[in-house]
């Protein structure tokens, strides 16, 4: 719970100090590359998590890192802030919560779509249309297959569960007919 | 007082020597004798009473003392002894009435006893028939919801195959546009 505090708090000042959009998925770019480096170089991975390697030497690497990757000034920053904090063991955590945290920071709602089939690009963007129109601010939808709905799409919002599948409906006709409702 | 007690046994002594004297026919009479004998006799006496009086006298004093004192002490104990007797004659004739009241009142309270066992009986079965009637109600009203279960299971999966069998790419964009325009009632954030 605390960690998950803490890769939040993170990953939210760093979405913060994004100025847009394309900046952002830059700056997520090439966070996901040096943790794709991190996984293919073991001792590196290794040398900036620990406390045996001083802070000054871990700058170092990252100065070396930053000259091959050619990394943007934030993105840099933000590693170099990590390090001198010693959280470099919890970046890969604040990479996948960068999105979320973006999403919050510019008040746009994420929606998770699960359906049975993959929807058809018409269908995304009128979907897409109709939420943003139901619920009056920025959306942006992530798709999931799940073929035991069997047919039809189920959203969730948060906490919160829209079923329209077919499986769905039935859970709601089971309950009916058994009168748990 | 000594002169008063003296004269009696002079007199006495010398009565005696008179009768002797006349009882022998004589009219010798030894005077010496007499009075040695009334001076013996004197002597006697009065020393007996001198030594004798005193102690005597006390000691008869206080044996009628005592006897005083052991008649006011039996005075005192017969007169307890009278009190304690007319209490006991008093309590025993109470002793009846008593034994009437308490057998009144045990009665009275069996009587009530009785009733409140009889009450609270009555009121714990009617308890126990309602848990058992409630409890009977619930196991009724959960088979009936495991029976509906059943059925809705079966149905539900019986649709679900017939229905997946016959499922194609036109009903499930069909399904899926439905769902979409559906997606319009999410006003929450309105």
């Amino acid at each position: 719970m605390k960690e998950s505090s803490l890769v939040k708090r993170y990953a939210k000042a760093l979405a913060l100090a994004m100025d847009d959009q394309s900046e952002f998925a830059r700056v997520k770019g090439e966070l996901h590359d040096f943790l794709a480096l991190l996984a293919a170089d073991e001792k590196l991975k290794i040398g900036l998590a620990t406390f045996l390697i001083s802070q000054a030497e871990k700058i170092i690497a990252l100065d070396i890192v930053n000259a091959k990757m050619n990394l943007h000034a934030k993105t840099f920053q933000f590693l170099l802030t990590v390090t001198a904090e010693n959280r470099m063991v919890y970046l890969e955590q604040m990479v996948q919560q960068l999105p979320d945290a973006w999403y919050a920071a510019r008040g746009i709602e994420k929606i998770i779509v699960h359906s049975a089939i993959e929807l058809a690009g018409g269908q995304k963007e009128r979907l897409l249309g109709k939420l943003k129109k139901a619920l009056a601010r920025k959306v942006v939808l992530e798709y999931r297959l799940q073929p035991e709905l069997i047919a039809g799409i189920s959203l969730s919002r948060g906490s919160v569960q829209y079923d329209f599948s077919l499986s769905g409906s039935l859970k709601k006709l089971r309950e009916t007919l058994v009168g748990e409702k | 007082m000594k002169k008063n007690v003296l004269f009696p046994f002079l007199v006495l002594a010398l009565a005696m020597s008179l009768s002797a004297a006349t009882e022998g026919g004589t009219s010798h009479i030894d005077w010496f004798n007499v009075l040695g004998k009334v001076f013996n006799s004197t002597v006697l006496f009065g020393g007996l009473i001198l030594l004798l009086r005193k102690p005597l006298i006390q000691m008869l004093s206080q044996k009628s003392s005592a006897i005083q004192n052991d008649i006011v002490e039996r005075e005192k104990n017969l007169s307890a002894t009278s009190a304690r007797l007319l209490d006991i004659q008093q309590r025993l004739a109470k002793v009846a009435s008593e034994v009437q009241g308490i057998k009144s009142t045990a009665e009275a309270a069996g009587r009530d006893e009785l009733a409140r066992l009889e009450e609270a009986g009555r009121l714990e079965a009617e308890r126990i028939i309602a848990l058992s009637e409630e409890e009977i109600r619930q196991r009724v009203d959960a088979a009936v919801r495991a029976v509906k279960g059943r059925i809705a299971d079966m149905t539900i999966e019986r649709f679900k195959n017939d229905f997946t069998r016959s499922l194609n790419d036109a009903t499930q964009q069909r399904i899926i546009e439905r769902n979409i325009d559906s997606c319009g009632d999410l006003d929450e954030g309105k």
